[in-house]
């Protein structure tokens, strides 16, 4: 059927197609076998494209002092690991499954420093008692998610960070009880950047396509 | 009116076939209405339950959104798992209900947490895509939507909110039973049992009913019959009515020797008059015949004995000769010969016949002898023998100068021969015992030709009566008559 076409017709389109697909702006890394919207970009512009700022940024942070905590000791040392994956995977030419895993790690050294926030005597200011409340119901909604986030996620490495999750909520909820509504706040945003995390984690899983 | 309050009966059955089809029907409506008024509940409960549903899927999402800065960015799949984690954190608070979100051109996050399979059902129910469509559609209109679908095994019940014009939208959907399922087909079993229940039982209330009234038909029939014919037994039955007719039988069996044994008892005390009747009627001829014997015996000493003498003798030996024929007559009355013959003939023979007596006493006699050709059932001597008595009777008693009417008529199926006298009557005391043997009010009579009549009458199939018209007497012998169709077959 083809026997008349001009082969170097063919080779024309075919050359254009890719050329283009390569130059597109939402691209910059390798192309991979990613599934997903390619055209949305966010408000605070394309953070795939500030990947390796992104990265070089939470890199830095991590070369600073080892926190005595810890719990936080742990946080970041997931944080570490998941951002030394998402490396990996963007030297793979999966940009957007390297976004969401960078997120993830973005997401527990964000949860570290909520718990470095407990420690400073002049942290910021008491939210007041149903603003906290409305923030730990919240909290208590996205915990309940994190089950499916970890079954999304395939893997066992990620189950601490549910059991994390689910502490740092109990702790916010004695916090309120005790009327600190400082330390429930902090650690419902704790719980909260944890969930995160595993939400971050199990969509990077959801585009892998050996994932599914 | 008044004869349908006759079968009070008949009316209760008809009130308790009615009331049953009442109570059938009303059951199947209440029922209905029930099954109906259940469904109407459980339907505005999944209506609530899918609002609520909706409603918190949506301000999930809308918290979702504003708290995520780069959510605008995401690839559609990680959109899909992000709002699945909500979904399934959201419906899992709503037992049967599955749902998701749509963003105008994909279906997303849709979960069905508590689903059988445990909740890892992600796939959106193919067979209700268009009216999930069609149901957030419409809910673009209006904030909200819902529509029911009455499938032919479920009904579903689906809920959509948008954002006004906004091609982004939260839905809900839950699936109830529908009248095919299990319960609703034990349901229906139920009621299809009930309405059973409810012919058997009017099919029962009417063969109750037509059997008791066969059993009344037979006892009323029965019993008229027996009024007549007390030989005559009601059939046997095995049932209530059965027990009646056997109570019946055996009164009618006692009532039947009752009656035999008043009919021995009569006719005792009917040989006890006879034999009272001969005792007297032969006493006086032989006091007769002594007292002639006795002048004869004087008579043979003196001048001779002339035949004139002998007379009275002779007299009253045929007196007594008479007496004990009728008396024969009464005791064994031989079996009428009964012909089929005009009954004109046999009157204006016995007219003729006493003619000589009449003319004697100056009696005029006027006959009529009614319709032509009429004809009856009936024993020609014994006929003669029956108007001979009356006619003689009447000569009798209708005394100088008087007269007699005999007229022939035909009512209905009988042929009426009146023999009406212009005498004095009858008293009371008389009439009743008018056809008792050996009553007399005659000096010379036995007391048995009226007797002997109606016994004659009864044995033909008709009757003798008597009837006081003052002035004067009515007797009359009623024959059966030939059908006038017969008569003039005859004729021809």
């Amino acid at each position: 059927m083809l026997k008349g076409f001009p082969c170097f017709v063919l080779l024309t389109v075919t050359g254009l197609t890719v050329g283009l697909i390569a130059t597109a702006p939402a691209q910059p890394g390798p192309q991979g076998n990613e599934k997903g919207d390619k055209k949305g970009k966010g408000k605070d512009g394309d953070e795939i494209e500030r990947f390796p700022e992104r990265l070089e940024r939470l890199r830095r942070q991590y070369s600073n002092p080892q926190p005595a905590d810890p719990e936080r000791q742990i946080l970041l040392g997931h944080s570490s690991v998941y951002a030394g994956k998402a490396d990996q995977i963007w030297r793979t030419a999966q940009p957007y499954i390297a976004d969401r895993t960078l997120a993830a790690a973005e997401a527990l050294f964000h949860a570290s420093d909520h718990l470095e926030h407990l420690k400073e005597p002049a942290g910021p200011p008491s939210p007041p008692a149903e603003e906290v409340s409305r923030h730990l119901a919240q909290v208590y909604f996205r915990t309940r998610q994190a089950d499916y986030f970890l079954q999304e996620i395939h893997d066992n490495a990620a189950l601490p960070l549910v059991t994390l999750a689910r502490q740092y909520y109990q702790r916010a909820v004695q916090s309120y009880d005790r009327s600190d509504f400082r330390g429930a706040d902090e650690y419902g945003k704790t719980s909260e950047e944890l969930v995160k995390a595993l939400e971050n984690l199990a969509q990077a899983a959801t585009l892998a396509p050996q994932a599914r | 009116m008044r004869s349908l309050f006759k079968r009070r009966l008949q009316l209760q059955l008809l009130f308790i076939l009615l009331a049953a089809v009442l109570v059938a029907s009303l059951s199947v409506l209440l029922i209905s209405d029930a099954v109906e008024s259940a469904e109407g509940v459980v339907l505005a409960d999944a209506g609530r339950t899918l609002t609520a549903a909706v409603s918190e899927l949506d301000q999930q999402y809308q918290d979702r959104v504003t708290a995520d800065s780069v959510w605008q960015t995401l690839p559609v799949p990680a959109k899909d798992t992000s709002l699945r984690g909500v979904s399934q954190a959201v419906l899992r608070s709503y037992p049967g209900v599955e749902g998701g979100y749509y963003d105008g051109a994909h279906f997303l996050g849709y979960s069905y947490p508590t689903h059988d399979t445990g909740g890892n059902k992600t796939d959106v129910p193919a067979a209700e895509l268009d009216d999930i469509l069609a149901t957030i559609s419409q809910s673009r209109g209006s904030g909200t939507a819902q529509r029911t679908l009455h499938g032919q095994h479920d009904i579903v019940v689906i809920e959509a909110k948008s954002e006004g014009h906004n091609a982004f939208a939260s839905w809900t959907m839950k699936r109830l039973a529908g009248r095919s399922d299990p319960g609703s087909h034990r349901r229906e079993i139920l009621l299809s049992a009930l309405v059973l229940a409810a012919l058997i039982s009017i099919a029962g209330t009417l063969a109750t009913g037509v059997l008791l009234q066969r059993g009344i038909v037979q006892i009323t029939s029965g019993l008229s019959a027996l009024q007549s014919d007390f030989s005559h037994r009601l059939p046997e039955r095995n049932d209530e009515l059965g027990e009646i007719s056997h109570s019946i039988n055996r009164m009618a069996e006692a009532r039947q020797k009752l009656e035999t044994e008043l009919r021995r008892e009569d006719r005792l005390r009917a040989v006890g008059r006879l034999v009272a009747g001969i005792a007297h009627e032969i006493r006086n001829p032989l006091n007769s015949i002594r007292l002639s014997i006795q002048y004869l015996e004087r008579r043979i000493g003196g001048t001779g004995v002339s035949a004139e003498d002998l007379r009275p003798v002779i007299e009253e030996v045929d007196r007594l000769s008479a007496l004990l024929t009728n008396l024969l007559t009464f005791q064994k009355t031989r079996q009428p010969e009964l012909l089929d013959r005009p009954v004109a003939p046999v009157v204006q023979k016995c007219v003729s016949l006493v003619h000589p007596q009449a003319d004697a006493r100056s009696i005029e006699i006027h006959v009529e002898t009614g319709p032509p050709g009429l004809e009856a059932r009936f024993d020609p001597e014994q006929l003669t023998q029956m108007l001979m008595n009356l006619l003689l009777n009447a000569i009798e008693v209708a005394g100088q100068n008087g007269t007699i009417n005999v007229r022939l008529e035909q009512r209905g199926t009988t042929a009426r021969i009146e023999v009406h006298d212009s005498g004095p009557g009858l008293t009371d005391e008389q009439t009743e015992n008018l056809f008792e043997a050996f009553y007399t009010t005659k000096a010379s009579g036995t007391g048995l030709g009226l007797a002997v009549s109606r016994e004659l009458a009864t044995a033909m199939g008709g009757g003798l009566h008597y009837r006081n018209d003052q002035p004067g007497a009515t007797f009359e012998i009623e024959l059966p008559a030939i059908e006038h169709a017969n008569a003039n077959d005859i004729d021809r």
